[in-house]
């Protein structure tokens, strides 16, 4: 088990490793309870060159992080994906939620997977697929998860523009099942 | 069986004729749902067989995909926590308890202490009920029914108690962004202990009857191994990975709403057992001793709960108009009682959220069901995939509605439960 740091010192290890690849990073943090004590989030934007790098990071940081999911959004002109990782869980609250979030342009949307480092994210990785039409590199498996296996290709529900499904849609016009 | 080493006699059985009789056994694949009597949600296994042994599984699912997050972002805030509060019929305080947090991080709304408290109180009843629902099917799975029958007995209290203080068995309705609807009052707080009380006793016997009965064990002992390197590898939530050996609890690692002041600590086998097997009996004691943790829990809460408002602003619409004026992203977990639920929230100034995004505990855990069931038996498939308590989002029961023929044909009755129990006792017994 790796020794336990607070927030802001997992904040600064990162700044100082990636440097300029950092787009954005903030520190969020909130009383709960009685107002004693605070919850401490970090928040990282990197450019997808060096994501893959980040983490590796935190996997250094500690032994196996627990990858808690991924979240994926159509920002107009791109899709971000936002990894969730907890890191020093196992002792009462030091824990610390790591956001590591990229983004990719909607003409290029390929992410690397990160399954070699962290078994667990393929469910995630294939999630994102089916949801944002995004192509998660060398993943294992990429096959169909949340979607049916019947549900028309191209059309990907959270997407925000003509790929995605708008409000009056109606499913039935994309294939005689639907 | 044959991962366990010692105990599995029939396979290595199997294996002294190792070479010949692998040749001779063909392999076959098994689809074991959608619909299956076995398992009441729609997943699909496709267990591939070597004579019993199971030797590959793969996991299918996308068969009742309902689009909530798709429906949540053309929703009100308001309008997306009732939402939340649907998406399980079960886990009806996880989602809009996760949501609310996401909700107040992202739009900078301050929580009320006793509020913290009182989410507290109703997450760790809703934990009794469900832990005792898990162990009554999971005692059905293994063909125990008189285990059924004693826990969905016992748990009738707990809906009947969730009942009193917030008007539903179901679904309760206590969430809202920045508190919770209802306040808990002396009366609620009576008959809370009351129970209490009650379920004490109840989960010592549970306990008692987990620990020492001859069935419990033959069945779940060395079934459905999950060593504890898969179970970090694979991001394993909740008593699935408690089971294995590995401390990870976010009531404990996180200490969010009230928990950090009232103190949690993660049940782990080798504290109860004195040591860690990863199979189905570890899960199902951990679950037991949950029930009596969370029982201590709200007692602790009810204790320490401070006065005050449990709401930041009464009227919605107030609450909406300040919400559209604030931008920013926030994250809600909880420790439900499958494992950890977190939802992530942005907000762009608007009257909704612009990216609501919600992962339910079971999505993970079903990767667990692949290291569990290899080398198993097709007999203990059932019980092995219970034992990480896929989440099947059925409500337990409906309010009948009659027409009312004498009066007016359109006029609907609805029945309170206390007559529907009279009711239903009638029809049977008389």
């Amino acid at each position: 088990m790796s020794s336990t740091r607070s927030a802001e010192e997992v904040h600064e290890e990162f700044r100082k490793n990636f440097g300029e690849e950092i787009l954005h990073s903030y520190l969020q943090s909130r009383k709960v309870g009685k107002k004693e004590r605070e919850l401490k989030r970090v928040w990282i934007r990197i450019s997808r060159a060096k994501f893959k790098d980040a983490v590796r990071f935190i996997s250094k940081i500690q032994d196996s992080p627990h990858l808690c999911t991924i979240t994926g959004q159509d920002l107009d002109e791109e899709i971000e994906l936002i990894y969730h990782f907890s890191i020093f869980y196992g002792e009462p609250s030091k824990e610390i939620k790591v956001m590591i979030a990229t983004r990719a342009p909607k003409n290029d949307l390929k992410f690397e997977t990160i399954t070699d480092i962290i078994p667990g994210a393929i469910l995630y990785e294939r999630e994102q697929q089916d949801m944002l039409g995004v192509k998660i590199e060398n993943i294992p498996d990429s096959r169909r998860v949340i979607l049916p296996e019947d549900f028309p290709d191209g059309l990907y529900p959270l997407r925000l523009d003509n790929n995605g499904i708008s409000d009056g849609d109606k499913l039935v016009k994309y294939g005689k099942k639907w | 069986m044959a991962k366990s080493g010692d105990g599995a006699k029939s396979g290595d059985g199997a294996k002294s004729g190792d070479g010949r009789r692998r040749e001779i056994v063909p392999t076959i694949t098994i689809p074991i749902g959608p619909i299956h009597p076995a398992l009441k949600e729609p997943v699909n296994f496709r267990i591939t067989v070597e004579g019993e042994e199971i030797v590959d599984v793969d996991v299918r699912s996308g068969y009742n995909h309902r689009g909530i997050e798709w429906l949540g972002l053309r929703r009100n805030w308001i309008q997306t926590l009732y939402l939340a509060e649907r998406i399980c019929g079960i886990c009806s305080w996880v989602h809009p308890f996760c949501y609310t947090q996401a909700a107040e991080d992202a739009c900078n709304i301050e929580v009320p202490e006793r509020a913290d408290f009182i989410r507290v109180i109703i997450a760790e009843l809703e934990r009794i009920h469900s832990h005792l629902l898990w162990v009554g099917i999971a005692g059905y799975e293994i063909g125990y029914d008189t285990i059924l029958h004693i826990t969905w007995q016992v748990r009738e209290k707990i809906l009947d108690l969730l009942e009193f203080l917030t008007g539903n068995r179901i679904n309760y309705g206590m969430g809202m962004i920045g508190g919770v609807r209802r306040d808990i009052e002396e009366k609620h707080i009576l008959k809370i202990d009351e129970n209490l009380k009650y379920y004490k006793e109840a989960a010592d016997q549970l306990i008692n009857i987990g620990l020492h009965d001859k069935t419990i064990e033959k069945r779940m002992k060395n079934c459905g191994i999950l060593p504890r390197k898969d179970a970090l590898e694979l991001s394993i939530l909740g008593p699935t990975t408690r089971g294995s050996g590995v401390r990870k609890d976010v009531r404990q690692d996180e200490g969010y709403a009230a928990y950090g002041d009232i103190g949690v600590k993660a049940v782990v086998p080798q504290d109860i057992l004195g040591s860690v097997t990863g199979d189905v009996f570890d899960r199902t004691v951990v679950r037991l001793v949950e029930l009596k943790q969370s029982v201590e829990i709200i007692e602790n809460a009810l204790d320490m709960m401070p006065s005050g408002p449990v709401m930041y602003e009464k009227k919605p619409l107030k609450l909406i108009k300040q919400m559209q004026k604030e931008s920013g992203e926030g994250i809600g977990m909880h420790e439900a009682p499958r494992g950890e639920v977190i939802q992530y929230i942005r907000a762009d100034a608007s009257d909704k959220p612009a990216r609501w995004k919600i992962r339910s505990p079971t999505i993970n855990n079903l990767l667990a069901c692949r290291p569990m069931l290899l080398g198993d038996q097709i007999a203990d498939i059932p019980i092995v995939v219970a034992s990480i308590d896929p989440c099947i989002s059925c409500t337990d029961r409906v309010t009948i509605v009659e027409r009312d023929e004498k009066r007016s044909k359109k006029k609907e009755v609805l029945f309170t439960m206390q007559e529907l129990r009279g009711r239903f006792k009638r029809k049977v017994f008389v």
